[in-house]
């Protein structure tokens, strides 16, 4: 590369800097539901202020076409992408996002994981996903900047930042969102992975054993290559599909049949059979047959019972549960896993590994008092009922016991407000509870569409309900002061 | 019709029968004879682009022609929202109502708003069995611009018994924010209009 070449391309860098940081400027002042995007919004800025320091330092020492070239392509390519992350930032508004699940998710989310943000923004993909960022970010610039020169990049940052995607066409789905409870166990398989690097050689040598009881030969010399790289691959199906396994498992445990009826949501608009080699996810009937295991029919029964849901209420969602059993029951999956020998092996070590990351996981989230027999029972019948009667589900009524403090609002029965798992769940039922006679064969399409702007109404009530509920829970005020009559 | 004092307000919100969901400081904000309403924090606010006029009688065109020239927005709790001089904007009660079938509502301003030139509603009545937040007609008569948060005690709701049962049939059906106009929907406002003369 020539001088000049080398002269276009760190202008070509310096200038992307400069857009990244002008972009910056005007994303701080952008409506967000939290605080979090813009602590991604100012990562990136003083990262690419950072890189343009860098870029004019190689600028002015004078070229040294042989060395600086790579420094200014690896730069370039840095700035690409700081340029590409200003998007998550930039999606985060709160017009583009379902706002008032935004504050209450990142607070849940928060108890997994001290001391971490999640920025939740919508993709164009019908899909949910997660990256970190900020440990990212620490790797890419340790190489290229002084101990200082990290701290004042990283002052005042979370230690942790992850963005959280969902289908951006499903913005205002409150009850497919629960898929975010499966996005934020992410960190906790990561990991429980890298703590279990060391066994990996074991996990090869069991995958090496079960090929060779499939082709004796596959050790022959001219047939190692093949079977390396399949050895590779089961290795890597497996891991990918315990990763999904574990995170749907936190997803069962913080939400409940929410989360059942939210995979299946999504299975049958993805496909239930549907297996991408690429990203190596099991398919859908396969995470819902575990997803199952975890809330058999029976337990969801006995959570509505401890809810107090009418029997109605209650028959409608074991109907449902059921159709996810028969699907389940179904194992076109399974046979299409055992087409290929790579799967067939990596599945049937899913299998063998399966209890033991259950175990990592549950404990995990355990420490965090979220386990699936403290699911929130509270209240949730009568925020069914609320959503039924078009009411917003943010509170239930109790009494108000003899000993408690008397206050001048409420005598026999005061609000409280409900959490964010109550509501969600609450959401879930009464869809389920909504569902049946919609689709019903021999429908017309007037009642599925009556089904639909039902649904869509009782979104905008379950989000509304989360906003207030949340305010509730923080309002710093209380009950006193005394009424204005001045009008 | 008699209008509900505090304490019966109390009574029916603690049965259920009457709701008004967040009451964030119940003690404060039911009165002798009034529910204070607090701002939401959506509004609708008008937009002065290519629309060249408003026309009711227009029907079906009317809604596109309205949402055109209005645009809804959201803003965070404790970000401020200013109101210039006679400038109008669509907002809503933070709290969202369901009323009994035998109970209908007035919206009002608060006095203490008015004497600063801002006026709340021009459609006061809520009708029995309404359920969804209350869209507020804000507008600034005043001289210089009135900053306003969400959360602000802004109107009061006062409450009345009607001599019957009566169903909510109306056209805003549980909204959770402030709604678009839609007057065009009115039965007999196309006979009016100039294309049918």
């Amino acid at each position: 590369m020539s001088a000049t070449e080398l002269d276009l391309l760190v202008s070509g860098a310096l200038r992307i800097a400069r857009v990244i940081q002008k972009r910056t400027s005007v994303l701080h002042h952008g409506d967000y539901a939290s605080d979090t995007p813009d602590f991604l919004a100012q990562l990136i800025e003083r990262a690419a202020s950072h890189a343009e320091r860098r870029l004019m330092a190689l600028r002015t020492s004078g070229y040294d076409p042989a060395a600086s070239c790579d420094t200014a392509r690896v730069w370039f390519a840095y700035l690409r992408d700081m340029y590409r992350h200003l998007r998550f930032v930039e999606r985060a508004t709160v017009r583009r996002t379902p706002w008032s699940l935004v504050k209450p998710f990142e607070e849940l989310a928060e108890r997994l994981h001290a001391g971490a943000r999640f920025l939740i923004r919508p993709q164009w993909g019908y899909n949910y996903g997660i990256v970190e960022l900020v440990h990212h970010y620490r790797r890419v610039l340790s190489a290229s900047g002084t101990k200082e020169d990290l701290g004042r990049i990283f002052r005042g940052i979370p230690k942790r930042l992850y963005v959280t995607s969902f289908a951006g066409v499903e913005r205002l789905n409150a009850p497919l969102h629960v898929v975010l409870g499966h996005e934020v166990a992410h960190p906790i398989e990561n990991q429980y992975f890298s703590r279990v690097r060391r066994t990996e050689g074991a996990v090869l040598a069991r995958a090496l054993e079960r090929l060779l009881d499939r082709e004796p030969d596959c050790l022959d010399k001219e047939k190692l290559p093949k079977t390396s790289r399949t050895i590779k691959t089961i290795a890597e199906l497996r891991k990918n599909a315990l990763r999904e396994l574990m995170c749907d498992h936190a997803c069962v445990v913080l939400f409940g049949p929410a989360a059942l009826f939210a995979f299946e949501e999504l299975g049958r608009l993805l496909g239930f059979d549907t297996f991408t080699r690429d990203d190596h996810h099991p398919p859908w009937r396969y995470r819902l047959r575990h997803a199952l295991e975890l809330l058999p029919k029976p337990r969801v029964d006995s959570y509505l019972r401890r809810c107090g849901l009418p029997r109605d209420v209650r028959a409608s969602v074991l109907n449902r549960c059921q159709r996810i059993q028969d699907l389940t029951d179904d194992d076109t999956d399974l046979q299409a896993l055992r087409e290929h020998v790579d799967t067939d092996i990596a599945y049937e070590l899913v299998r063998e590994s399966l209890p033991k990351v259950r175990r990592c996981i549950t404990g995990r989230l355990a420490n965090s008092h979220l386990t699936l027999s403290n699911l929130p029972t509270t209240g949730v019948r009568e925020l069914v009922e609320r959503l039924e009667g078009g009411i917003l589900p943010n509170e239930y009524w109790v009494a108000v016991s003899p000993d408690e403090v008397p206050t001048t609002s409420w005598r026999e029965r005061k609000p409280i407000p409900a959490d964010l798992r109550a509501i969600l769940i609450s959401a879930a039922i009464d869809r389920t509870h909504r569902l049946p006679s919609a689709f019903i064969s021999g429908t017309t399409q007037e009642a599925v569409d009556d089904y639909h702007d039902k649904c869509h109404c009782a979104d905008r009530l379950v989000l509304r309900a989360i906003e207030c509920s949340h305010l509730q829970l923080h309002y710093p005020g209380g009950d006193s002061g005394h009424g204005d009559t001045d009008g | 019709m008699a209008i509900l004092t505090g304490d019966h307000i109390r009574r029916r919100l603690e049965s259920g029968d009457l709701v008004i969901t967040p009451l964030l400081d119940p003690a404060s904000q039911i009165g002798e004879a009034a529910v204070d309403l607090r701002l939401g924090n959506e509004f609708i606010c008008m937009r002065r682009p290519n629309v060249g006029e408003v026309d009711p009688s227009r029907g079906a065109h009317l809604r596109a022609e309205i949402e055109k020239y209005q645009e809804r927005i959201r803003i965070r709790y404790h970000q401020r929202f200013t109101l210039h001089p006679r400038q109008f904007v669509l907002g809503a009660s933070l709290e969202y109502v369901r009323l009994p079938n035998n109970v209908a509502g007035q919206v009002i301003g608060r006095s203490s708003w008015g004497r600063l030139g801002l006026i709340i509603a021009t459609a006061t009545a809520v009708a029995p069995s309404f359920k969804g937040c209350i869209t507020l007609e804000l507008v600034n008569l005043g001289e210089v611009p009135i900053v306003v948060y969400p959360g602000f005690r802004i109107a009061q709701l006062v409450l009345q018994e009607a001599t019957g049962p009566v169903e909510y049939s109306g056209r805003y059906q549980c909204p959770t924010g402030p709604q678009f106009s839609r007057v065009g929907e009115d039965a007999d406002i196309g006979r009016w209009g100039a294309d049918s003369g």
